[in-house]
């Protein structure tokens, strides 16, 4: 016989909110995951802030060529420091903010699973952003080896590599904790119900990231560990004067790598199905099928990891394996893009910020897609290896993908955060300056990368120097537009509009239905039960 | 949106009434040891294959997360079958308590019970001469607590 049925369960507000605690230590203290979350956010900005400023001066050095402003090892420090501040610092926690945020909203459950261990989850991060930062100080500096940290470079660098070392260290510890947080919470606090294949699909490609970060997670740290004994207790894991193989590394790092790339983009994915449908008035297109399309990514991105190694030699069966494997991963990833362009299809469409943001990753995302499709091809991979072509595809990917899907995502839930509007005028000058800003720096590395332009180098010949001036132009560009993002969310947080408790009329996710704007403090406490 | 709505299982006050309390598990213990096992399992298979291909390294990290993974789920599963069941039948109310590994089962003399409230979260306490007391409802929140006590103690008098 059931006990209890309660549609709000909102009523604590009698409750200590804050543990007893004000001020910083409220923020310290907070196993809250609505406060977690708001930490995440605001602390994947600041690492976004810092890895963009990296970003301005490796685009104000190749501005024109020549050595102008940095010197190369510093350059090199710059480019490598970007690289792992954006991916670990910024977009990942980005992520995991929304995930914090939404999950247990849109299940209908009181908090994640294990709400202190939520806590450790986060506050980890800051040291280990530090130790990033700090590294830049050490005697050597940061180190200069690019974000893959490839030996046998990264043997030869000073302090800095420990602590950058022992900084991936911590940040992978605490993706693990918050992955099994995320798997437990899913599988365990749904309220009656809501079953696996009733949940918002942003749930579903959490459920099946975190899978993929439990299972990538320890052949990172068991690589930077390998780099770490090689460097201070006489291994010779990737030196091959030791018996060793540098080329080992290489497999370790992208067998984490690879799956790394989805980690960020499932979440991506997620925020963009929960996004399209409500602009365009419709349920999503296909939901069974974008359930089996990403866990098919998920697994396939286990098989494709030495695509990023074709040069380094390997038998024509490997490379012939690992381009099929990676050409197949289009059809999952196809079958998404159809499914929400098929939402979109004969739908109320209408095109606030974050319905932009959506259709600007949709076209972008796939863009980026498409030139992933052409460097799987072993033949023309070997040509564009190492180019700027590369970087162009893994910024239209990553950077693009993710942060136009995180920008979608905090301007459709921000009225049900923060219980202001934020101004939508401004948001749309924040979305074109974005896209056009965007699209200047990235678009033309194609060409430079496809005239033979090689990444991580601060000169270059100049036959380069039309293509990297506007590549600069555009990018001092987006990271200024940055700055409106900022003031928007401030001016919003501070004087927005009241919001409406549905603010979104085609918003149908738990959060949206069942709970009041802004969402009390405690939410969900007594569980929904969905008929 | 329409207002918070709490709807009780009591039957027929005059014929008793059986109502279980539990906590929402969306997965059953054997659900959650089977997706823990498939994570361990990759895990350390990809693990494997890396010691054996001169990466012996992997192994320790992914042996941690495995245990962490099985802490985890120890401390999921622990209590994941508690329940608490209350009977009331002609002249006795059964309390079943199931907590871990115990299962605890006390029969009440209706008549001479005595529900209360402890000031402390509102906990719900029956009390009777032979029995002492029995806290009953800890699987609901402070709210629910206040309408089992309510509805109990109407349902008792009757």
């Amino acid at each position: 016989m059931s006990a209890v049925v309660d549609s709000h369960g909102h009523g604590h507000e009698h409750h200590d909110h804050h543990g007893g605690y004000s001020g910083i230590m409220r923020w310290i203290t907070t196993t809250n995951h609505k406060d977690i979350g708001t930490l995440y956010l605001w602390f994947s900005f600041i690492m976004f802030m810092t890895g963009g400023a990296m970003a301005m001066v490796i685009r104000l050095e190749l501005f024109s060529p020549g050595l102008q402003w940095v010197d190369p090892d510093f350059f090199n420090q710059m480019t490598t420091m970007h690289g792992l501040i954006m991916v670990f610092g910024a977009i990942m926690p980005a992520f995991v903010g929304f995930a914090n945020w939404l999950i247990p909203m849109q299940i209908g459950a009181p908090d994640m699973a294990f709400a202190r261990m939520n806590n450790w989850s986060f506050w980890i991060l800051p040291f280990a952003a530090s130790l990033l930062v700090i590294s830049f100080f050490m005697p050597g500096g940061a180190p200069g080896v690019g974000w893959t940290l490839y030996a046998p470079l990264t043997v030869q660098m000073g302090i800095g590599m420990d602590l950058t070392i022992f900084a991936v260290h911590l940040l992978g510890m605490s993706s693990i904790m918050g992955s099994i947080n995320i798997i437990t919470t899913i599988l365990n606090l749904r309220a009656p119900g809501m079953t696996l294949m009733r949940m918002p699909l942003f749930c579903w490609t959490w459920l099946i990231t975190a899978y993929l970060l439990v299972a990538a997670m320890p052949v990172l740290a068991g690589a930077v560990t390998m780099t770490l004994t090689d460097r201070h207790f006489g291994t010779t894991f990737f030196n091959a004067a030791g018996g060793g193989d540098p080329v080992l590394y290489q497999h370790i790092f992208w067998f984490f790598g690879h799956p790394e790339v989805y980690i960020i983009a499932l979440p991506a994915f997620g925020v963009i199905s929960q996004v399209i449908p409500a602009f365009s008035r419709k349920p999503l297109f296909g939901y069974a099928s974008m359930v089996y399309a990403t866990s098919a990514i998920a697994i396939l991105s286990f098989i494709v990891w030495a695509h990023h190694m074709y040069t380094v030699g390997m038998p024509v069966t490997g490379q012939l394996f690992f381009m099929y494997a990676t050409t197949l991963i289009a059809v999952p990833t196809g079958v998404k893009v159809f499914n929400w362009v098929a939402t979109m299809w004969k739908g109320a469409l209408s095109f606030e910020t974050p319905m932009l943001f959506a259709i600007g990753f949709l076209f972008l995302f796939t863009l980026g897609g498409f030139t992933g499709l052409v460097l799987s091809l072993a033949a023309v991979d070997i040509q564009l290896h190492d180019t700027y072509y590369v970087v162009a595809h893994f910024h239209y990917v990553m950077a693009i993908g993710a942060v136009f899907a995180g920008f979608a995502g905090v301007y459709f839930w921000l009225p049900k955060w923060t219980g202001r509007m934020y101004d939508e005028a401004l948001g749309k000058w924040h979305f074109w300056l974005s896209t056009i800003f965007i699209n200047i720096t990235f678009f033309v590395q194609h060409f430079s990368g496809l005239a033979g332009m090689p990444r991580r180098i601060p000169d270059y010949p100049l036959m380069f120097e039309t293509w990297n001036k506007i590549s600069s132009i555009g990018a001092f560009g987006f990271g200024l537009s940055q700055l409106l993002f900022l003031y928007i969310v401030l001016k919003a947080i501070r004087s927005g509009e009241k919001a409406k408790d549905k603010q979104w009329e085609g918003a149908d996710s738990l959060e949206w239905t069942h709970l009041p704007t802004p969402v009390p403090y405690h939410s969900f406490e007594t569980q929904p039960v969905l008929k | 949106m329409h207002s918070p709505q709490r709807e009780w299982a009591f039957l027929g006050s005059s014929h008793g009434f059986s109502l279980l309390l539990k906590r929402n598990c969306s997965i059953s213990p054997q659900g959650m040891i089977l997706v823990f096992a498939l994570l361990a399992l990759a895990t350390l298979g990809i693990a494997t294959g890396f010691a054996l291909a001169g990466a012996w390294l992997v192994l320790p990290f992914a042996g941690l997360e495995v245990a962490a993974l099985v802490l985890a789920f120890l401390l999921t599963a622990r209590h994941a079958a508690d329940y608490e069941r209350v009977e009331l039948m002609p002249g006795r109310l059964c309390v079943e308590v199931a907590e871990g590994r115990a299962l605890r089962r006390h029969e009440l003399n209706s008549g001479a019970l005595r529900v209360r409230h402890a000031p402390e979260r509102a906990r719900v306490l029956l009390t009777c001469a032979k029995s002492g007391e029995i806290e009953i409802g800890r699987h609901l929140d402070v709210e629910a607590r206040v309408v089992l006590a309510d509805k109990l103690k109407k349902t008792l008098s009757l």
